[in-house]
């Protein structure tokens, strides 16, 4: 038995979600025609205000639906620290914590010769202007620590080289509340080689 | 081809995402060449392979499938070594994206692995990256059948390298060839493997980018960006 055309685009454009196949996207569908066409129609209003209204904030080019995002244009945080990030997603994470009191930029994504994604694509330029212009003293680099995050991470911070600038890289090893026992090998060997004196 | 591989030596080359929750991913094997393997799960939070399926590690996998898409079985690290960093990762990352750009799937190079092996653990030692970049170039080069022959030259000749000509000598360079002109000498050396002199380090530099490109085509290689400073 097939769907009525409607039905079916609904389907369809349901399974560009994440984590939603077939079978999800007809329950989704069913339910929101069936039992919540109130909830659907406020979702497509909602949907529809975010595409339209959501675009990058001009400064550290995080989601915002306005020109300059609320912590760019907070002026209690400390203008001195800078922290680099991967996506939004990643900023939300570190905000959440409460422990960073800098501004942010998002690069929104790695750099990665094999898919052909270049310094360009980053916003590197843009980050390296915000650099030059001097306010900055801290330069911390929170790209993940993945193969092409530490590669992003080194690229930038060889090209602020020449600047008077501390760079730093987010450190990494056992996370809180583990036990050694179960930390895969490279993570252990990592945590070794970034080990502190404690006195 | 097999249906089941097992305890295959390979290397992480590059991984996609693929689906929701799990990876495409490019290995370097010893005895099947580049193989393409889907690992399920590996994008979960807490999935065991995460930490395992990373370029430059060295690794045992195991896969199934007929079709040119693999599923992994099992992926072990030989031992646990931390990341590449700073210019050898990008030496690194480098010489992954020459190796998805230039071996077709499933052709076997037991010798490159070698090789490849070699190259990275002196990129993990960090002691002669430069000659050992340019030894694996050339291995890749003799491997995929595009390098001229090297033998019987006159060290004090002047040897013009064509694309797809080889190698004619010259009596005197001019402007346009110069850089696609080299001494008898240094191409000796490059044929042993020998990059003690700076000048022949700059000479081998120069020869592999020419018939690299001439591989590649009209499609540089990004990584190359990567060593620029903006």
């Amino acid at each position: 038995m097939s769907f009525s055309p409607l039905l079916q685009q609904l389907i369809t454009a349901l399974r560009c979600l994440p984590g939603v196949g077939p079978k999800s996207a007809q329950r989704m569908a069913f339910h929101l025609l069936e039992r919540d066409q109130q909830g659907a129609l406020t979702l497509a209003g909602a949907l529809e205000q975010a595409i339209d209204k959501i675009g990058r904030c001009g400064s550290c080019r995080t989601l915002s639906e306005v020109e300059t995002c609320e912590i760019c244009a907070s002026t209690s945080r400390d203008k001195g620290m800078l922290c680099v990030l991967e996506s939004p997603v990643d900023l939300f994470a570190v905000e959440q914590t409460g422990g960073f009191g800098g501004y942010y930029f998002v690069l929104g994504g790695h750099l990665s010769p094999i898919d052909g994604i270049g310094p360009e694509d980053l916003g590197i330029d843009q980050l390296l202007e915000r650099l030059r212009a001097g306010e900055v003293r801290e330069l911390i680099l929170a790209t993940n620590p993945t193969v092409e995050g530490e590669a992003t991470a080194h690229y930038i911070a060889e090209q602020v080289r020449d600047l008077d600038i501390k760079v730093s890289r987010i450190a990494h090893g056992v996370p809180v509340g583990g036990e050694l026992e179960y930390v895969d090998g490279g993570t252990l060997a990592h945590a070794l080689a970034g080990r502190r004196s404690l006195i | 081809m097999e249906y089941l591989v097992d305890g295959q030596a390979a290397y992480v080359l590059h991984s996609r995402p693929y689906r929701d929750t799990s990876l495409l991913v490019d290995f370097f094997t010893l005895e099947h060449g580049k193989v393409s393997v889907v690992v399920r799960g590996a994008k979960r939070p807490n999935s065991k392979l995460r930490p395992v399926i990373q370029p430059f590690l060295p690794l045992q996998v195991g896969w199934r499938g007929r079709q040119d898409l693999k599923n992994l079985t099992l992926a072990e690290p030989v031992d646990a070594n931390p990341f590449l960093t700073g210019t050898p990762l990008m030496c690194g990352l480098y010489l992954n994206e020459l190796m998805t750009r230039l071996l077709q799937p499933l052709d076997p190079h037991p010798h490159l692995y070698v090789y490849y092996q070699y190259v990275i653990n002196e990129l993990r030692s960090g002691q002669d990256i430069e000659g050992a970049l340019r030894t694996f170039e050339r291995r890749l080069l003799i491997e995929l059948g595009h390098t001229p022959d090297l033998t019987g030259l006159d060290p004090d000749g002047i040897y013009l390298c064509e694309p797809e000509q080889g190698l004619q000598r010259i009596a005197q360079p001019t402007d346009r060839n110069r850089m696609r002109c080299f001494y008898g000498r240094h191409l000796q050396a490059i044929e042993q493997d020998s990059y003690d002199q700076p000048v022949v380090r700059q000479a081998a530099k120069r020869l592999m980018r020419l018939l690299i490109d001439q591989l590649l085509g009209d499609k540089p290689l990004r990584s190359r960006e990567l060593f620029q400073k903006r």
